[in-house]
């Protein structure tokens, strides 16, 4: 699911995405700015050819498959691409790219999986396998599937890569510093609370903002704020930092500065508040329907959907259907705010909407 | 020098000096203090709904800080307004003291529970206890009594003093977790290890479990008569989901059950959708 963390970008919210761009050579940029991968590669590849199972654990989009990919040439072996709900072959050895799609989170739904765990040590050669980083840390709760595969890590990538990567992405562009209207450390926000005797009132609650001392280092040396910042939002993921870069800067943008990074769902959300202080000046609160700028809006439920699509990556809109109720509903939801796309019998998730998702599940702590 | 010396006899209260005015003034600190304490629960409990798994631990300081917000009130009026000196205080503790014994009893008793409540917190706010007959999440504790809501959710207020009368069995003990029970039903001669199974899957792709290794599934058998109990023990990762994770799991565990053709006994107790 990491060959073109770009691709996923169109469809989103009120038609915000870029245009598509092809990903010319993310991964090959990679190897050629100190190969941050390597070192998983040669774990993948001693273990495997010690005749361990093996298990490439890595967050979407973060070079899962391109680890795979490098372990399968070197080895000689033929890759496998798993599908929900049916069982592995495993003729001989082989790589399994997404073989945390062999489980579904339903009644039933992990047999492909309990197969797999079955023939672990009976295959007939090397065996390497990939795993999505939130299925596997599930499936170590549920199917206790550390005990059959020695797990390697894709590790993410520091600053420096980061800045190393975003210089061969776009060679011309340049960096500002962030636009002097963001305001200082005090602001004020209005909140609606109950008050006795008065009931539910709107008051103005002084925040206070830390982003201003970033704003402050940021027009001292802007790009390393928009190095730091891009890093710190895609938590060091290569496919991430790559998609949350194209959505941001869109063919109209030669100069960035760090407030020009934002995910998918934090521009839903601007849109949302926006739409909220437009109903407020025009005294129209109440009259539409809801903002949407509150992701603790979401429920448990919706926040499950998306955990799945989390850990599935893209996956068949049935799936969804079989492990949460009114799930096109759900989907919808998600959409609306960023975190995924959909199609007619697809969901996938958005490469540059996955700090979001991550937030959104870790905090209701959804395995 | 016939006569006795005589006694000595003064009311200290009467050396107060309490007019209009300062009666208004300690009502007035009082009222603001009331407003304050309201204004600052309703901030800190609107903090804490959006505060997500550690709700529970900022409703931890409403209690707190109401008390401490009286307390600051009761002594300005005492030490401040009335100006009261020890003669006088000693004076109100016997006045108290009468006022105990003539009936107010049970709301100090209740008052002292509440500070036992608030210090030693055998509960807090967000916690689902059992207090006498009723159970459910405990929305206030103030001075007097504590306030719960049941899961048909009818609000239950419950004197302080109950704490001393009784246990007090709280299922979560401050944490956002907690481990709740699902009770499936099949026939003695049915497929226990096909019923297990599928009531420990329906409780690990539930939405709303908490798993971890100090958070696992646990399935237990029991043996009856008439039928074989399956209990399935999870956590929720929110303590409010407590009922929709027993729905939810009881639901799709039955559907499998049935789906599987495992048999089902001919009289079982309720199992609650």
């Amino acid at each position: 699911m990491d060959a073109d963390p770009t691709s996923s970008g169109a469809g989103g919210p009120e038609g915000d995405s870029p245009p598509r761009l092809p990903d010319e050579g993310l991964w090959t940029t990679l190897e050629a700015v100190g190969d941050p991968l390597a070192p998983a590669v040669d774990a993948a590849v001693e273990l495997a050819g010690a005749g361990v199972p093996v298990a490439v654990v890595g967050a979407p989009f973060g070079g899962r498959r391109r680890v795979l990919d490098r372990v399968a040439d070197r080895l000689d072996l033929p890759r496998e691409e798993s599908t929900f709900g049916e069982r592995p072959s495993l003729d001989g050895g082989m790589v399994v790219t997404d073989a945390h799609r062999l489980h579904r989170r339903s009644v039933g739904g992990f047999e492909p999986l309990d197969a797999l765990l079955d023939r672990v040590g009976h295959v007939d050669g090397p065996l390497v396998t990939g795993w999505n980083r939130h299925a596997w840390s599930y499936l170590i709760h549920a199917r206790e599937i550390h005990e059959a595969f020695e797990a390697v890590a894709v590790p993410s990538v520091g600053r420096e890569t980061m800045g190393a990567l975003v210089e061969g992405w776009s060679p011309s562009v340049t960096f500002r510093a962030p636009p002097e209207t963001a305001s200082g450390l005090l602001q004020v926000d209005r909140q609606s609370v109950s008050l006795p005797l008065l009931g539910r009132q709107e008051v103005p609650v002084p925040t206070v903002d830390l982003s201003a001392f970033g704003r402050r280092e940021a027009a001292a040396d802007p790009e390393a704020a928009v190095i730091r910042r891009l890093t710190d939002i895609a938590n060091g993921n290569p496919g991430v930092a790559r998609a949350l870069w194209v959505h941001c800067t869109a063919a109209e943008h030669v100069a960035v500065d760090p407030t020009d990074l934002l995910t998918p769902v934090e521009r839903a959300d601007e849109r949302a508040r926006e739409r909220e202080r437009t109903r407020r000046e025009h005294g129209t609160e109440g009259a539409g329907t809801p903002a949407d700028a509150d992701t603790t809006a979401l429920d448990q439920r919706a926040a499950f959907c998306c955990r799945l699509v989390l850990a599935g990556e893209r996956l068949p809109r049935d799936v969804v259907r079989e492990s949460v109720a009114d799930a096109d509903r759900l989907l919808a939801r998600l959409e609306r705010r960023g975190y995924l796309t959909t199609t007619e019998g697809t969901v996938e998730l958005r490469p540059a909407a996955v700090p979001d998702a991550v937030t959104l599940t870790d905090r209701r702590r959804i395995p | 020098m016939t006569g006795a010396l005589p006694v000595l006899q003064s009311n200290p209260l009467a050396e107060l000096q309490i007019d209009a005015g300062t009666v208004a003034q300690a009502v007035l600190v009082l009222v603001a203090a009331y407003v304050v304490a309201r204004l600052v629960s309703a901030g800190l409990s609107a903090v804490a709904e959006r505060a997500g798994s550690r709700r529970i631990t900022v409703k931890v300081f409403v209690p707190l800080v109401r008390f401490v917000i009286y307390a600051v009130a009761v002594a300005s009026v005492v030490g401040g307004i009335f100006q009261f000196g020890s003669a006088q205080l000693v004076a109100v503790g016997g006045l108290l003291g009468a006022a105990l014994g003539f009936g107010l009893k049970d709301l100090f008793a209740s008052v002292i529970g509440g500070l036992v409540v608030v210090f030693e917190r055998p509960y807090r706010v967000g916690d689902k206890v059992t207090l006498g007959e009723y159970y459910g999440e405990v929305t206030d504790v103030g001075l007097r009594a504590t306030r719960l809501v049941t899961p048909d959710d009818t609000e239950v207020v419950v004197p302080n003093l109950a704490i001393f009368d009784g246990p007090v069995a709280n299922a979560n003990a401050g944490a956002a977790e907690l481990l709740a029970v699902t009770e499936v039903h099949v026939a003695p001669t049915a497929d226990r290890e096909r019923a297990v199974e599928i009531v420990r899957e329906a409780a690990l792709t539930s939405p709303y479990v908490r798993l971890s290794e100090e958070h696992p599934v646990t399935v237990i058998v029991e043996d009856g008569p008439h039928y074989t109990t399956i209990e399935g023990k999870a956590y929720v990762a929110d303590l409010r989901d407590e009922f929709p994770f027993t729905s939810d799991v009881t639901r799709r565990a039955l559907a499998a059950l049935n789906e599987a053709g495992v048999e089902r006994p001919r009289f079982a107790p309720d199992e609650r959708e």
